[in-house]
């Protein structure tokens, strides 16, 4: 297995979820859009590099497992 | 790291610093309250209403100054020796709680004094809340007799059945009328309409139409970039800048001094005088004098009661029944005439001249013109014109008599029955049924032709009959040109 998961198509995807709930909860009058996007949207660079951590580390893990 | 990753992360990035920017415009460049923007003098956003009232006693002929700054301000007369004022709260805030917590704060103030001055304390809620976000509708109600002060920031302003008015508004309509005594009305960015004024009227506007009907004292406007109706006025001034105007049924002199703006007057029983620049003026009926001057427009002038005297560039000169003498002067444009009836003096430099049916002494100085001249009836007074690089024509109807004095440099010709002629170089003399009116006709560069009226109408219709297509269409260009203006 070269690769645990797609990272991009990760990212992506929760990116999507979460502007699509924040643009909802917007539209429905609980939130600002604009303040919530200007205030969480670094989260998303987090989250990328989270993963890229962690798809890093499980990658050395299974290098190890295999030798 | 594969180009589909970086060009994922450039997205992002993007996507954010797009949203930063928004944020940042919304933070430092929006005006107004927070949770609302003011765009024109309006708020947007939830809103909610609340209402108060204050009446006191007023005596008839007092006056009221009305001072608001986002809202309707509306005056009207009252049968009650009374001012009531009613006032409409509208608080822009997410929930009404919140607004009615805003809305109590907000007081109408009425102070007493000479000048009984209705306001609100908007300016101290201001100060100690810089975000406030609230309009307040003023229904004002005066005794009969009372003059009335309004001064209105963003908002509609109706004062109407008042002794007196002084009023200002901007972004909304500005509507006054039914005033018995004098009316001054300042707007910007607004509509102003103005009825029924019972004194003069002092109106100046920026940035918005403005129409005046019924004020038979006149006054004065000042107008910039908007287009101006007035229907049954006094004698009126009006300086504008930009724009149009439309007089019509001026019952006194009209004065226009104004640049870039289109002039139509019709119907005015005093004395005309425009001016304006880089557009037209036509004018209809006018009972006295017409002083017109267009730079770098045109002049259409019909029905002159009086003296004409008209000035104007790169456009041409269309006259019609004038019944004073006329003094017209044309640069780089032709000057068309009917029906002059005391004559006058054309001077034009680069067009062509056409003057028909004129009676009285008529000179006619022209430079790289063509000069067509055709008396109303026979002639009998003098007629001087004087052309270089072009031609004159002259049709002598039956009857006529003068002493004829013709230069040319190039074709001269005189067939007049019984008009005698000695030629000696480029010059012809003679006098037909011995008259002592001279007419001189030099043309420098062209020709020179004296006709009689019959033979050369004779000579017109068979000409017309070949060439019948191309005139049909140059009278359809004229009357084009005229629809244009």
């Amino acid at each position: 297995m070269s690769v645990l998961f797609n990272l991009e198509a990760l990212v992506v995807g929760i990116a999507l979820i979460a502007l699509g709930v924040v643009w909802m909860l917007a539209n429905l009058g609980y939130l600002d859009l604009l303040g919530t996007l200007h205030r969480w949207w670094p989260t998303i660079l987090m989250l990328w590099g989270a993963l890229e951590l962690a798809r890093s580390l499980a990658r050395r893990s299974l290098r190890r497992g295999n030798r | 790291v594969t180009a589909r990753r970086i060009g994922l992360l450039l997205l992002v990035l993007v996507m954010g610093g797009a949203v930063d920017a928004a944020w940042f415009l919304r933070q430092n460049v929006g005006v107004g309250a927070s949770g609302c923007r003011v765009v024109r003098g309006r708020f947007y956003g939830p809103s909610f209403s609340f209402d108060a009232q204050d009446r006191r006693p007023l005596t008839e002929g007092a006056t009221v100054e009305v001072e608001n700054a986002f809202g309707t301000v509306r005056v009207l007369q009252g049968a009650a020796p009374e001012l009531s004022v009613s006032l409409r709260k509208v608080v822009y805030r997410n929930t009404e709680e919140k607004a009615r917590a805003l809305s109590d704060r907000i007081h109408l103030q009425v102070a007493p004094g000479a000048t009984l001055r209705v306001s609100t304390n908007r300016d101290e809620l201001e100060r100690s809340d810089p975000d406030t976000g609230f309009e307040t509708h003023l229904d004002v109600t005066v005794p009969k007799g009372t003059s009335v002060v309004v001064r209105n920031e963003h908002g509609r302003v109706d004062v109407a059945d008042v002794a007196a008015a002084d009023v200002s508004g901007s972004f909304e309509t500005v509507r006054v009328e039914r005033v018995a005594g004098k009316a001054e009305v300042r707007a910007r960015h607004a509509h102003v309409t103005v009825r029924d004024v019972g004194a003069a009227l002092s109106l100046s506007a920026r940035h918005g139409d403005v129409d005046v009907q019924d004020v038979p004292a006149g006054g004065t406007l000042d107008v910039e970039h908007g287009r101006i109706t007035l229907l049954r006025v006094g004698a009126v001034t009006v300086k504008g800048l930009h724009g149009s105007l439309d007089a019509q049924d001026v019952r006194g002199d009209l004065e226009v001094h104004a640049a870039h703006m289109s002039v139509v007057a019709g119907d005015v029983s005093g004395r005309a005088t425009i001016e304006t620049s880089y557009d037209d003026i036509e004018v209809t009926r006018v009972s006295g004098e017409a002083r017109l001057k267009a730079e770098h427009g045109g002049i259409d002038a019909s029905e002159i009661g009086g003296p004409l005297s008209a000035e104007s560039s790169y456009d041409d000169v269309e006259l019609a029944r004038v019944t004073g003498a006329v003094d017209v002067r044309v640069q780089h444009a032709g000057v068309t005439a009917l029906d002059l009836m005391k004559g006058g003096r054309v001077a034009v430099l680069g067009g062509e001249v056409s003057v028909e049916r004129f009676t009285g002494p008529l000179e006619v100085d022209a430079q790289r013109s063509t000069v067509q001249l055709q008396p109303a009836g026979p002639l009998a007074d003098a007629v001087v014109a004087r052309t270089t690089f072009g031609d004159i024509r002259l049709r002598v109807p039956e009857g006529s008599r003068m002493a004829l004095e013709a230069s040319s440099s190039g074709e001269l010709t005189v067939d007049v029955p019984g008009l005698a002629v000695t030629r000696e170089g480029g010059r012809a003399t003679g006098t037909l049924a011995g008259g002592t009116n001279v007419v001189r006709l030099s043309a420098d560069h062209g020709s020179v032709e004296v006709a009689s009226a019959l033979a050369a109408a004779a000579s017109a219709a068979d000409s017309r009959d070949v060439g019948d297509e191309d005139e049909d269409e140059s009278a359809d260009e004229r009357r084009a040109r005229r629809r244009r203006r």
